[in-house]
């Protein structure tokens, strides 16, 4: 018999407290592991997006810090960066989330510079590709034709105009296979923007090194006030979607840890209000006051790192489930990175540590004499 | 001249030594002990007796030092115990408590019931629990818990528990206080032999006359004072 078995063996010996405990730290356990897997998962959406495209360099207004930054005139902006060293193609965007059939949830709509680099990542499954810039015509993602149930030959109605469906494509990046896309051109006639974008994408020769690209940012906002030239991860990480999701689970995690440490510190002190007279025994055979406290903090660590583990599983269980919404579906992709469920699990080891000290503390003062008495 | 053996315990002095040892409870309302001395040398059994209330419990308490004494002092074999670096390490390697209401843990079986002095040493002492068992005639039901067993049996139980770290001393409060007259006879026989075997010194608290004739040397308290 070792102490963690002692601390186990008495995790189980009061089934229902001890489950409704490991429950309550499971559940907020979950809600920090899909709301922060779907956080960084929402980031790193983006984040691969522009790196399927091979886009060094983007061009935003200054102030906006939308996933869909404020559109401006892309005429304004496109020949200073033309003149910069190493810029090989700059390639306008303009993207919103639209809503593409009475009855289905909204998809990204990008509309990408015609025949530029953007379109060069994507991989074409079935049909064609737009054949000129004015040609009013989407081609569609692997998962959007999915969710809209829409196909080759089909159409989708987009803010009163009818497009034909000519071609479905696959991205390396999950935000590109739920969208719809069309040309640049097309875009801006849709939204009625003419001339303007949401981004400049800027593509660099090869022989562009860090100090070159630093040089560009340098140049740009010295000439051109209002606008950033931000490298994509700069872009994703001003998003401020992105920011007020991340803010979320971190709040959560607060609130989570708050309320599963304040569980298990209920738990256990109740544990050793009725334990009294075997903790008195344990003290009266030789165990120190360290060793009694370290049993109950066995014990309250066992019961959040139990109610930590389940809380992974349900929390992959219910990031899946927000996954698989119509809604949220070809938009979000959660990220679980081993180092942050390690974390999670570290996590529950703190606040099993926090709800089980003062408790311990308490066991350790208990005079043996006085419990086996029974006073 | 003193000689100490090695871990510093005087050799050729009793066992267990106090002087005016006081103790009281409620703020110094209550006098459970005033002024015991006490002398039990290597090997001896004792046995405390007195009417309920005396102070033979407390005294067995001050000497397990599971409790302080007001004043006065206690001595482990010439050594102070307020000298002592870890009064629970004393606890665990020289004495072996036995109370009336056994303190068995419900939920541990036979078996853990034994080994739970031995967890902190974490040695591995199955073997010797099991040995332990079987001399008290309980190893056939190993994996059984307290509330299958009589209270002869749990008694039992609860002796080789406090064996289980060979202590040197073994403090019995009323061992056969809950017992039935067969039961009683059977643990105090054990006791008896168990004491002889393992060369153990026994203070028990008892207040059966026929039991207290068994032992030694009889201490009578009357509050809190030894009167003979």
């Amino acid at each position: 018999m070792t102490l963690w078995m002692l601390a186990w063996h008495n995790i189980r010996r009061r089934p229902a407290r001890s489950a409704l405990t490991i429950a309550a730290v499971a559940i907020g356990i979950a809600a920090v592991v899909a709301l922060t897997a779907i956080a960084w998962g929402f980031e790193s959406s983006w984040q691969q997006a522009n790196d399927a495209r091979a886009t060094d360099l983007i061009v935003t207004r200054q102030a906006s810090q939308n996933t869909m930054p404020s559109p401006f005139r892309e005429a304004d902006v496109r020949p200073l960066l033309m003149q910069q060293a190493h810029v090989q193609q700059v390639a306008g965007l303009l993207s919103e989330m639209l809503s593409v059939s009475e009855d289905g949830p909204p998809a990204f709509v990008f509309g990408w510079e015609y025949g530029s680099y953007l379109w060069q990542h994507l991989e074409l499954v079935e049909g064609r590709w737009p054949a000129s810039a004015h040609e009013q015509v989407v081609v569609i993602g692997t998962l959007a034709a999915q969710t809209l149930h829409k196909g080759v030959g089909d159409h989708v109605d987009i803010e009163g105009l009818t497009f034909p469906v000519v071609g479905i494509f696959r991205s390396s990046a999950l935000v590109e296979n739920g969208a719809l896309l069309m040309t640049l051109r097309q875009m801006q006639q849709t939204m009625d923007k003419p001339g303007k974008v949401n981004v400049l994408n800027i593509q660099l020769d090869a022989s562009a090194s860090e100090t070159d690209e630093a040089q560009i940012q340098q140049h740009v906002r010295q000439q051109l006030h209002g606008y950033h030239v931000l490298t994509s991860g700069e872009l994703v990480s001003r998003n401020a979607v992105v920011r007020i999701a991340k803010a979320m689970s971190q709040v959560t995690t607060l609130i989570a840890g708050l309320v599963g440490a304040l569980m298990v510190f209920n738990t256990m002190l109740m544990s050793v209000s009725e334990r009294r007279r075997e903790i008195g025994l344990l003290l009266a055979v030789g165990w120190r006051k360290a060793m009694v406290m370290r049993l109950i903090v066995s014990e309250s660590v066992g019961l959040a790192l139990t109610g930590g583990a389940l809380g992974i599983l349900a929390g992959f269980v219910l990031a899946s489930v927000l996954e698989m919404l119509p809604l949220m579906r070809g938009k979000i992709d959660p990220l679980f990175s081993p180092w942050f469920l390690l974390a999670v699990l570290g996590l529950s080891v703190v606040l099993g540590m926090a709800g089980g000290l003062l408790p311990a503390l308490n066991a350790a003062r208990t005079s043996p004499s006085q419990a086996l008495r029974g006073e | 001249m003193r000689h100490d053996d090695a871990r510093g315990y005087r050799v050729n002095t009793p066992i267990l030594t106090t002087k005016k040892l006081t103790l009281s409870f409620d703020e110094g309302r209550i006098h459970a002990l005033n002024g015991v001395d006490l002398r039990v040398e290597e090997g001896e059994f004792v046995a405390i007796t007195g009417p309920s209330g005396c102070g033979k419990s407390s005294l067995l308490h001050l000497l397990a030092a599971l409790e302080e004494p007001d004043a006065g002092q206690r001595w482990f074999r010439g050594c102070a115990y307020e000298d002592m670096d870890d009064i629970a390490c004393f606890r665990q390697q020289h004495i072996g408590l036995v109370f009336q209401a056994f303190h068995l843990l419900p939920t541990l079986n036979v078996l853990d019931n034994v080994l739970l002095p031995a967890v902190p040493t974490g040695r591995q002492m199955a073997d010797h629990a099991c040995d332990l068992l079987q001399r008290v005639g309980m190893d056939h039901r190993l994996q059984q818990y307290p509330a299958q067993l009589s209270g002869g049996e749990r008694q039992r139980v609860a002796i080789a528990r406090a064996l289980i770290n060979q202590p040197d001393i073994l403090l019995a409060d009323e061992p056969t206080g809950s017992l039935d007259s067969v039961s009683a006879g059977y643990v105090l026989q054990l006791l008896s032999e168990l004491r002889q075997s393992m060369g153990l010194t026994m203070l028990m608290v008892t207040h059966d006359t026929d039991i207290a004739r068994q032992a030694d040397r009889q201490i009578c308290m009357r509050d809190g004072r030894v009167i003979a």
